[in-house]
This record gives C-alpha cells, structure tokens and sequence, in this order.
C-alpha cells in the first residue's frame, strides 16, 4: 500500500499540513504518516502525534531538507506534505518547502497556512491549469486519473496572454466552445470541463480557483525556479491560498508527438 | 503501398504496339477482353483516336506526345500514372509507371494477377502522386479528430469523417447531412440547432495486432480514402462516398484471415438525435437517426470473404436524407439491385471518373510549386465534397466535416464558398442560392418584425431560416458575454444579394435571373431603403451595424455596410427597371438612396474611414501587441479592443475585394496601406482576402506568404479547431486569392470575362479551371505567355481590350502596353 508523507512540526501549520495529509489519504486510499526532523540536540515537540491524528516519526539530521527528501523518495511514498510556512511574512513558503518543491521526484502538496484541503477533508474539485504542452498533459495524466476515479471533478483551465493566444476566433458563440472542446480532448479526456482565462497566469489560476470553489490546484513543472521559468509555480510559491500539488515533470512520461 | 503480394494493383494498360503484337491478335483480343472484365483500360499509345486497339493495317504513331495523350486520356477518368502499367518500351514515362515486358505474353500474365487480386477482393490501390495525395499518419492518438476533419469525405449530400475503423464510437464519428438539424438544448450556444447526426457505417471489428499501423492516404483526385501500412499483418481499407451517386459509400477492407470482421454495419451516434433506431431487414442493416426537423435513414450490408489467408470485407451503404419535417410514412431505405450487383471495381472507376470530371471543371495548378498546388487541391476538394448541386444547400461554416459551429450558415457561403462553386460547378452554387430564396419568407419577416420592409437575413441560419446566432456565450475570460452579431450585421443581407449577381455573372442564369435573383435583389434592397436614414443635409446614412469587423460594434456608417447597401440598391434597381416597368419609381428611389449614402471616402486622405469615428480611436497598430494572426481581443479584452483601430479582418478591403473597381481610382492601395498594419487576422476569413487585393497590387510576396497561410489553416491546425471541421470560408478564399487574385478573373455583368494575371516571380505559371456563362475554359498565366482554352466563343476583357475568343486555345504575349494576342 501506498503512503502519503508529511513533513510536519510544531507550528501553526501542522494542523492544516496534517488535515490536508488525511484528506489526501483518504481521497487516494493510501495510509498516512509523518516526519518529523529535528537537528540533533534539539528540542523535540512532543505532542506532535495528538496534533495531526496519524503516527509521526522523529529523525534526527542535520539537513533537514536532506531527510525528508530521502524519506519522501522511497518507492512506496505516493505523495509527500508539506506545510507553506512563514511567520515573518517575508518568504511565504519556507525554505524547506520550496527546496523540496526543487528537488522532490514525487509528487509535492504545498498547504498553504489556514488552508484546508477540500470542505470537511472531502475534496470535490481540482483545477488543473494545463498550457496545452502535451508533455505537460501528460504528466499530469496519471493523477487526473486517480482524481477522476476517486469522483473528483477535474476542471482545466487554460489562460490566454501573450504566450498562449488563439491566431484565430472566428465566431466566440462558437469558436472558444470549439476550442475547450478539443483543448480537453487533445489534453486530458478525463476532465469534466475547461474553462478559460485570459491575463496573467497565475492571478487567472487563482481567480478561476475561486470561481469554481476548487479544493486543490494541480502543477506540473519542471522544477526549476530560475529566472524566465515556471512564472506560474514561483507565483504559486509566492501567494499560497491554496494547495497546490506540484507534480514533477519527467522527461519519459510524454508520448511521442506526431504530426 | 501499391503492391499486393508482389503484385500492383494496376487501373490501366498502356500497350506498345509491334509486329509481334498485331499478329498475335487472338490472344490479344482475349488479354484485352480479361482486363477488361477486371475494369482495367487497355490503350495502345498512338493508335487513332476512338480506336483503343488498333484494327488491322491501321497505323500507330508512337512517341512521347502519343503516351502523354493516353496517359491524359487516363487521367480525364480519374487514373493516374500510378496505377498503370506499359507492357512494352514506351518513350516519355513517367516514373511511377509500373514497366512490363513486351508482348501479348505480358498482358496475359498481367490480365491473370488482375483477376486474381480482384478475386480475392484485394484493396485497390491508389497513385502516390504527392501533388495529389495528402498523408494522414496517425502518429499521434491526441490529434486523431484533427485527422478526422482532413480526412472526411463528402458526396456533397452526405459527409463522413475519417475515423478508424476499429475504433468505433473513439474519437469524434460522425455522418451529416447537408441541411438536417436537430433542435439545441440548454442555453446559449447550445440552445440553437446543430448537424443532426446519422447512423456511423464505417466500424469493423478487428484483431488489435493488424490495426497498429493506422497511416492513410487520403486521395483528393478520386476521393478515396486509403489505409495501407506497411507490413503483410496490417488492416488494409479503401473507404469512398461516391460523388456520382450521393447517399452511397463503400468500403473494403482485408486482414490476414479472421484478423476482421463486419460487426455491426451500421452503429448509432451516442448522442445528438431525438430518435434512433436500428435492425435487421434480411441481409441487410436499417438505421434511423431524426429529430423533429430532420431525418437520416441509412441501409447497410456487408459481405465477407476469405481467400488465400486472407479475410476480406466489402460494406455497401445507401443513405437518404430528409431535411424538412419527416412524415412518418416516408419509405425505409433500401439498397437498389443495380447497386448490390454492381462489382466493386466498377463502382471504384465511377467514382474515380465523376471526381475527375469535377477536376476537370475546377482544378488550380500553380507551376512551380507542387506543395502549395496540393494544399489548395485540399482546399478546392473539400469545397466541392461539401455542398450539394440539387435542391438547396445549406452550408454550414464547417460543411460536413464536423460538428463545431453547428452547421450554421454564414455570410462564409455566400461571400467566400459561392464564387468557387459559380464559376466551377454552378449547379452548387444554385443550390446555394435556392436555400436563401427558399427563406426569403423568414427573412421577410424577421424585416417585419423590426418594423421594416423587405427581407433581414439572418446573420446565422439553420434549417428554417430564423435568427439562430445565440443571444450569450461563454467568452475568453469565462464569463458570459453578450453576442450582438445577430443584431448589427446587416450587411449579410447585401452578401447574399451579392452571392446571387455573382452567381449571375458568372453563368447568365437567365431564368434565375428572372425569379430568385430578383426577389433576393428587391426584397434586400426594400429592406436597406427603409433602413437608411437622413440628415437635415440630405445624407443618407446606417446606423447601428457592425461590418465585417467584429471588434467593433454598433457604429455609424461602416464604410463596408454602406456600400454594400448602395450597390444591393443600384442593381436590384437595374434589374427592377429592367423586367418590371410598373416598379421604376421605387427603383429612382433606391438610386437616389444609393446616391446619398455616406460612402466613408475622404478626398483628402485617399482612402475610406472604417466607420464614423473610426479615425479617432487610439491609433494602436497590430504590431504593438502581437504578430499576426492574433485574435486581439483575447489579449486586450473586448472594450480596450473596441477603443483602438486594431480590426479584426478585412472591413474596407472587403469592400475592394467584393466591388472590385467601383472605389474611387487609388483608393484600393491607399486603404491597403492604411488598414493592413492595423488588422490583426483574427477571422480565418482575413488572410485570403488580404493575398487576393495584395497580389493585385503586386505586393507578392507579401501575397505568397499569406495565401500559404490560409491554404494550412486546417492542415496546421492554426485555429485549433479544426479537430471540430474544416473552416470551408478560408478554403474558398484560398481559390479566390488565386483566381480573382493572381489571375485577375472577374465576370463582368456585362457578360465578359476581365483577366489581367500578376504572377510572382518565383511561380512558373498558374492555371485554373472554369466555367463563364456555359463555356469551359482554362486560363494559363505563364510570365511569357497567356493561354486561354475555350470549348466555344467566349468574350474576354484582357488590358483593357475586348476579344471574342474561339473555341480553341487562344495565346497572348506581354508587351509593353499590356497582353497582345498572338496570331499563331
């Protein structure tokens, strides 16, 4: 059986991590448990257990990230949890979240502070923002396809601006209903429907979210947040409001592109 | 490909005539009469016309102009250099010729392969010529409805979309027919009429192992479409909707044995009609897909056949249509005698004839460019496969290869589809015109319904002829927006006034001239008259529209709309005048009104202002947000759109391109220079029109470029959309780029044909096939000579000169003042 892995520890963000984590688990039919990683000597919270309702290791390390990437790699961990913390405001997703962001080969949920993971730890909707990349639609096809089985509604949604326009819009009564429909057929047949947007990508993603009250946004990258790269994943970063799963792109998992 | 087990499939024989052939005439009579009965064509190059084999002692003049008059001979029905073989040394072959040894040994060999593979119920083979043949390879199963679009067949009744054959309900089947909806449901768009879909016969049931190679080969000459992958272990299919019995499609197909089946002949769409029903009458299979609008009633039967390993299956479908309401007594369709019995390979040679027949009316050939002549050919085929030449045609935007826009007509059919149809196949284009004559009574009431007389065409039509362009639709942002197409588009009333004089022009339709035409130029022309208003001045003007410019809306005097109107006004005034005395007083009322109309025109700029106001909006240029195409409104939003001169298509230029010449002298280029860096091409409409004025004025390469682009909207999928039907209107621009275009051809009301070609430098020549008033001509337009071939007199206007051509080839030479007839 599967795991879902948190990262998790005593601060205000171990509930959300951790309800998002069960919600998870319950949502994939995969067992839950946390990590703990403290550097040696230090102190060890003790309640951690009672906090986030699922068993909770301790490991002592000196690379935190380190740890909980070794962790989170083994081959049974299906997706691994993390908690978006900043106190101070400055960086809004930690350190340890975003380099396990850069670094992780399996799938990252980012929980944003005070975010929950669907209504009641039930998650009944999913954005998936796709760029019509078939490498990027494929990679998130395995996912879509738990999702959908688990009866979540999957929503694409594709956003226009100056690196993805349409040339051509004949009729918009009838030229962007053609448009979603192939978009969905062409990108993720499984998906209940598309919508578009139009603005810069990740404001359009968020603004789509919360037209549709979506529970979780789905990413795929390619984990890299240098710059001119994945905009919409550092934005994702930058202005958690909701969680966020970043799915890493792996150069197999694109069928073959033709015609 | 053309091979089969080691042997081609061969349509025609091209015998080198000698000594030792003559004389072995028994056997040769009996080699000729076996081919023959295989349907393949024996012609000795050389021998006199009417006289494919030689009788005795009469003489045979073989050389190269011998063998290419039997091959053109071949080619007039529909058989290219690929399917023939020469038995014997033939001077001026060309390479895909299959080459045989000599002598009446070698057809007898050739007449026993034949037999054998069309025995066993062999797929035929096509020619691989790649100026008429367009690859679909299947490679990738996300861009398979994208196939399925390219690759649709129509029998300009019926169309069929190029679905695998195993694949069943995968993907996107479908079968429509021209002029049959089914009611919408919902809201918005999907609360308007849409194609009803009819029963799916092109399933078969088959090994997954043999169906890994899914290339084909769809054959624009013949409309066939091919399957034939590499490899002894591959599902092999012919499939074709035959162009000379519309409602009737074949297919065959063949597997190593029990690699295939029949299934089921005839499967029904899993969505889209009200009521569906299929069984079984003997050997035979009935579906019935309707609505209460419309009816598709199909019957099918499949035989199968094993023979040397080898499972072959053979499926005959007759179709009928029913666009208007069905009576419930309407007979179950059945498959006529003649058409069961009829072998296979015969019913292959018709459709290959009837296609060439039509190729022979309509073909455009440009000399120098084999890629850009297939991509139009693309064009031109599925022009002619989409729109029926009986009854009336409704021409949906996306003909009837897809499902997307619902098979609404536009002003696409009149403007853009027509003219290739009038000037190659009038019939079609009568049709055309008899679904808008047939609605002139909705549109006389959507007129009265506004308060005003005459007739308001819908700016979208389905079966009944009322407004169906929906009121809301979800926009780019996903929000819903308002569509006001439907409300200011006026001017598709004088586009289908224009469609009819056009028509006219071209073929001198007496008789429509005298009932259709009239009541379609009158009844428009009623409609603009009340329509206009008048200043304290006396100026008449047309408030409240949108041209064909769609990023602006509800504006004043939209220079294309105006004069539009004010020619609608002049020529029903005309025609009015000419055949009914007793209404000349309201036809001085419409010249006046055509007279007073603001025509947009500034003197002192040269050119025409778009519309009132136009000239005022911020003066952003195409260029500042994107390289078109571009749909502009996406990225600026629609209300910073509307404040800026970004246009979406030719608005001013379309006027040019439809009234060619009645524009005030040099206003043509000064409006190109003005409105072309404005334009963002944002309607696939856009690029031809802007090839066809630009290759006008000479501008070239700018033309090329543009005319390339619109001739792969679909083959490149630019408007990612054409997953959901081929976009027929950008099709229609492509032939009228090259033909009113490069060409220079106009029909002139007074019954002349202007020409006056402009051919780039880098084309050899171009040709194009036509029909002017009841006379087939063929224009070549070489940069050292013109050739113009008439089957009767023709009048001509070339340089300004007028000639009376005979019938026969006609040639001219460039001279300094123009093309100079050439007295040889």
């Amino acid at each position: 059986m599967t795991r879902i892995l948190a990262a998790l520890d005593a601060s205000d963000t171990l509930e959300p991590t951790a309800r998002a984590a069960r919600s998870l688990s319950a949502l994939l039919g995969a067992q839950v448990a946390g990590l703990h990683v403290v550097p040696p000597a230090a102190h060890r919270a003790a309640d951690l257990e009672p906090r986030a309702g699922f068993e909770v290791e301790v490991v002592e390390a000196t690379d935190i990230v380190e740890a909980l990437r070794t962790a989170m790699e083994t081959s049974d961990v299906a997706v691994a949890v993390v908690g978006a913390r900043d106190p101070a405001g400055t960086t809004p997703v930690g350190h340890v979240a975003r380099r396990l962001a850069e670094q992780l080969t399996v799938p990252l949920l980012v929980v944003p502070p005070g975010s929950s993971l669907g209504v009641d730890g039930r998650v009944t909707r999913a954005l998936v923002p796709l760029d019509g990349d078939p490498e990027t639609s494929a990679d998130v096809g395995g996912l879509v396809e738990r999702l959908a089985s688990a009866r979540v509604e999957i929503v694409l949604t594709h956003v226009f601006n100056t690196r993805h326009v349409p040339r051509f819009v004949d009729e918009p009564q009838h030229g962007y209903d053609a448009i979603r429909d192939e978009f969905r057929a062409r990108n993720e047949p499984l998906a209940d429907r598309v919508e578009l947007r139009r603005g810069a990508a990740w404001g359009a993603v968020l603004s789509c979210a919360g037209d549709i009250a979506a529970d979780l946004i789905v990413l795929s990258w390619a984990q890299d947040l240098g710059p001119g790269r994945a905009a919409v994943v550092r934005e994702a970063m930058a202005n958690p409001t909701i969680p966020t799963l970043l799915l890493p792109h792996h150069e197999t998992s694109a069928p073959p592109v033709g015609g | 490909l053309a091979e089969h087990e080691g042997h081609p499939w061969v349509e025609a024989v091209l015998l080198r005539w000698e000594p030792e052939v003559a004389a072995a005439r028994d056997a040769l009579d009996r080699a000729v009469a076996s081919l023959r009965e295989s349907t393949i064509a024996v012609l000795v190059p050389g021998a006199r016309p009417g006289e494919p084999i030689p009788a005795p002692g009469h003489p045979v003049r073989l050389d190269a102009a011998a063998v290419a008059a039997a091959l053109d001979e071949l080619s007039a029905v529909g058989i290219g250099p690929g399917l023939v073989a020469a038995v014997g040394d033939l001077p001026g072959l060309p390479d895909r010729v299959v080459r045989l040894p000599a002598g009446v040994r070698s057809l007898e060999d050739l007449a026993a392969t034949q037999r054998g593979l069309r025995g066993a119920r062999r797929v035929p083979a096509v020619d691989l010529d790649p100026a008429w043949t367009l690859p679909l390879t299947g490679e990738d199963p996300t861009l398979c409805r994208i196939e399925e679009s390219l690759g649709a067949l129509g029998d300009t009744q019926f169309g069929v979309r190029a679905v695998l054959s195993e694949d069943g309900r995968a993907c996107d089947p479908l079968v429509a027919a021209a002029g049959c909806y089914v009611a919408g449901h919902g809201t918005g768009t999907d609360a308007t009429p849409t194609l009803l879909p009819g029963p799916l016969w092109t399933h078969l049931t088959a090994d997954p192992a043999v169906t890994n190679d899914t290339r084909r080969l769809l054959d624009l000459r013949c409309g066939l479409l091919l399957r034939d992958g590499d490899g002894a272990d591959t599902l092999r299919e012919l499939r074709f909707t035959c162009l000379a019995r519309p409602g009737t499609a074949l297919l065959r197909a063949q597997a190593r044995a029990g690699a295939i089946a029949a299934g089921t002949d005839l499967i029904l769409p899993d969505e889209g009609p009200e009521h569906a029903t299929i069984g079984r009458d003997g050997p035979t299979t009935v579906a019935v897909t309707s609505s209460s609008r419309a009816r598709i009633a199909s019957v099918a039967t499949s035989e199968t056949t094993e023979a040397a390993g080898m499972t072959a299956v053979e499926r005959r479908v007759v179709s009928s249509r029913h666009p208007t309401r069905p009576r419930t007594r309407d007979a179950a369709p059945r498959l006529p005698d003649e058409l069961a019995a009829a072998p296979f390979e015969v019913l292959l040679a018709e459709q290959r004839a009837a296609w060439a027949a039509r190729w022979g009316q309509a073909d455009v050939h440009i000399d120098g460019d084999p890629d850009l002549t297939r991509d139009v050919r693309f064009c031109l085929f599925h022009l002619m496969a989409s729109v029926p030449d009986v009854g009336e045609a409704a021409v949906g935007a996306r003909g009837l290869s897809g499902r997307a826009y619902r098979g609404h007509v536009f002003w696409d059919a009149d403007v853009f589809v027509l003219p290739f149809l009038a000037a190659t196949h009038p019939a079609a284009a009568r049709a055309m015109l008899a679904y808008r004559v047939n609605r002139l009574p909705a549109a006389q009431a959507a007129a009265r319904a506004a308060g005003l007389p005459g007739a308001r065409f819908p700016w979208e039509s389905a079966d009944d002829g009322t407004e169906v362009t929906p009121e809301t639709a979800i926009g780019p942002d996903g929000r819903p927006m308002t569509i006001v197409t439907g409300r200011y588009q006026d001017h598709v009333n004088a586009d289908v006034a224009w469609a009819a004089a056009h028509y006219l022009d071209w073929t001198g339709d007496r008789r429509f001239a005298r009932g259709g035409a009239r009541a379609l130029l009158s009844e428009t022309a009623r409609y603009w008259q009340a329509r206009a208003v008048r200043d304290a001045a006396g100026r008449a003007h047309i408030r409240d529209v949108m041209g064909p410019d769609e990023y602006h809306a509800a504006v004043d005097d939209n220079a294309f709309t105006n004069n539009m109107a004010a020619w609608n006004l002049r020529r029903a005034a005309a025609v009015v005048t000419a055949s009914d005395p007793g209404h000349r007083g309201e036809a001085a009322a419409w010249r006046r009104t055509a007279r007073d109309l603001v025509d947009g025109y500034d003197p002192y700029l040269g050119r025409h202002v778009q519309f009132a106001g136009f000239d005022e909006l911020e003066p952003l240029l195409i260029s500042e947000i994107a390289d078109p195409p571009v749909a502009a409104d996406v990225l600026l939003g629609p209300g910073r759109t509307a404040a800026t001169q970004v246009i979406k298509q030719a608005d001013v230029l379309m006027l040019h391109h439809l009234l060619p010449g009645e524009r005030p002298r040099g206003s043509l280029p000064r409006d190109v220079e003005h409105y072309l860096p404005r334009t963002a091409h944002g309607s696939s409409l856009s690029p031809g029109v802007h090839a066809c004025l630009l290759a006008r004025l000479g501008r070239h390469r700018e033309a090329v470029d543009l005319l390339r682009l619109t001739a792969r909207i679909d083959l490149d999928d630019l408007t990612q959309t054409t997953a959901g039907g081929l976009h027929l209107a950008a099709a229609g621009t492509v032939w009228q780029a090259l033909v009113y275009g490069f060409l220079g051809v106009r029909p002139l009301t007074s019954g002349v044909l202007a020409i006056d070609p402009r051919l780039p430098g880098a084309w050899e020549g171009l040709t194009a096939n036509l029909r002017f008033r009841g006379c087939a001509l063929r224009v070549t337009a070489r940069h050292e000579a013109l050739h113009i071939d008439a089957d009767r007199p023709v009048p001509i206007a070339l340089s300004g000169r007028r000639h009376l051509l005979p019938a026969r080839r006609s040639v001219f030479r460039p001279a300094v003042d123009g093309w100079k007839m050439d007295p040889r």
